[in-house]
């Protein structure tokens, strides 16, 4: 009995000292974490749509999860208004897509102001380093910078698909369909 | 002292964990990519291993023995979701190219192995030694595949480039094949010249 108490305590101590102390570091660095990703947000915001200067989230209308969405592996994690100065002069969608090795996450910049899609930017990745990794090179995401929203976006029609990464290519095009057909909708309302 | 540097060169040589003991591979593979990497890496496992063995060594009298791995787990996991959340707050850069395998420290085997087998049964110094001379000697080999597989798969070393742009770069040094197959060079490196050093 008496062993098993000792046993007991030891753990319960050592447990709480460790809580404690890690309570102690989130506290200092809970702070700059926080910063950072926002930091790192805005940045990537700024550089998939240069022209702006501002972005407020948007609050997204609740949708219902339709089997639609699911079977075509997107989902629009959150989406932003783009301002310059007090103008709306456009979006950028945060989406994911499902890749080859996990799920993608990009940027998709449109301006609503001269219907073309300003640009892409790829955030997350876990796609084959050399292969699908290349759907973040300058030459991929290129194509997808200024193009009317009237054009296609079909895989080696208007875009070129990476060689050995079709899948991880096609992953970012079905974002763009995404994006796009959510703009439909939307202006649809 | 001189049973320091005894424990200490035993981590780096005699026993290194990647080369010899062969443990702690699956974050060799995965972060070697490049130096950089594998220098952070490096820094957050001495660090780590290094904390917990001096907590460990120190506690190793009033730990029981029925809980002591429990024990173990919680205070390397405490080191590391510190170094974790440390290099989140100033390193973000470092903490998103490093990912999970920072957290995966936690679940290394070298640092369960030399909490258990060496810092629960010795004395504080020598316990020092020992992390000291594991980390260093993990740091040193993952660094010097780091920097094979980064000149050949990227043609730089620390993100500066070194080879002509007309390089090709080698995929295969960047996937895990490159890997496993320098750490096979390096164990038989290694194992030529210590035979050929006792002859």
């Amino acid at each position: 009995m008496k062993q098993q108490l000792k046993i007991s305590l030891t753990l319960a101590v050592v447990c709480a000292i460790a809580a404690a102390s890690l309570a102690a570091v989130n506290q200092v660095t809970q702070k700059a974490i926080a910063i950072n990703s926002i930091k790192e947000l805005q940045e990537s915001l700024k550089i998939v749509y240069p022209i702006a200067d501002r972005f407020e989230l948007e609050e997204m209308p609740v949708q219902e999860v339709s089997s639609d969405s699911k079977s075509h592996d997107f989902t629009i994690i959150d989406q932003y208004q783009a301002y310059q100065g007090d103008r709306k002069i456009g979006k950028v969608y945060r989406v994911s897509s499902k890749g080859y090795g996990g799920q993608i996450v990009l940027l998709i910049a449109i301006s609503t102001q001269t219907n073309t899609m300003v640009g892409m930017r790829v955030l997350e990745h876990q796609e084959t380093p050399g292969l699908g990794s290349e759907i973040t090179s300058s030459h991929f995401q290129e194509q997808f910078h200024d193009k009317p929203l009237s054009d296609s976006f079909e895989l080696n029609r208007d875009i070129q698909a990476l060689s050995g990464a079709t899948i991880s290519s096609r992953a970012v095009i079905r974002a763009c369909q995404g994006v796009l057909t959510e703009l439909g909708k939307e202006a649809d309302q | 002292m001189k049973q320091f540097w005894f424990y200490f060169k035993n981590g780096i040589i005699g026993e290194n964990p990647v080369l010899r003991l062969m443990i702690g591979l699956c974050s060799v593979l995965a972060v070697s990519v490049k130096v950089e990497n594998c220098l952070a890496m490096g820094a957050a496992v001495i660090f780590v291993l290094t904390c917990s063995s001096i907590v460990i060594s120190i506690l190793r009298k009033g730990i029981p023995d029925q809980v002591r791995i429990p024990i173990f787990i919680v205070v390397i996991s405490t080191f590391t979701t510190i170094v974790d959340l440390v290099m989140k707050a100033y390193l973000p850069p470092l903490s998103k190219a490093m990912g999970v395998f920072i957290p995966l420290i936690v679940v290394n085997c070298i640092i369960m192995a030399r909490a258990e087998a060496f810092a629960s049964r010795k004395p504080l110094l020598p316990s020092i030694a020992d992390a000291l001379g594991m980390g260093i000697g993990y740091t040193l080999v993952i660094t010097a595949i780091g920097v094979v597989r980064e000149l050949f798969g990227y043609g730089s070393i620390l993100s500066i480039p070194l080879l002509p742009e007309t390089y090709q770069n080698m995929m295969f040094m960047i996937l895990p094949p490159g890997a496993f197959l320098l750490i096979g060079i390096y164990i038989g490196i290694l194992n030529h010249v210590s035979r050929r050093t006792s002859k």
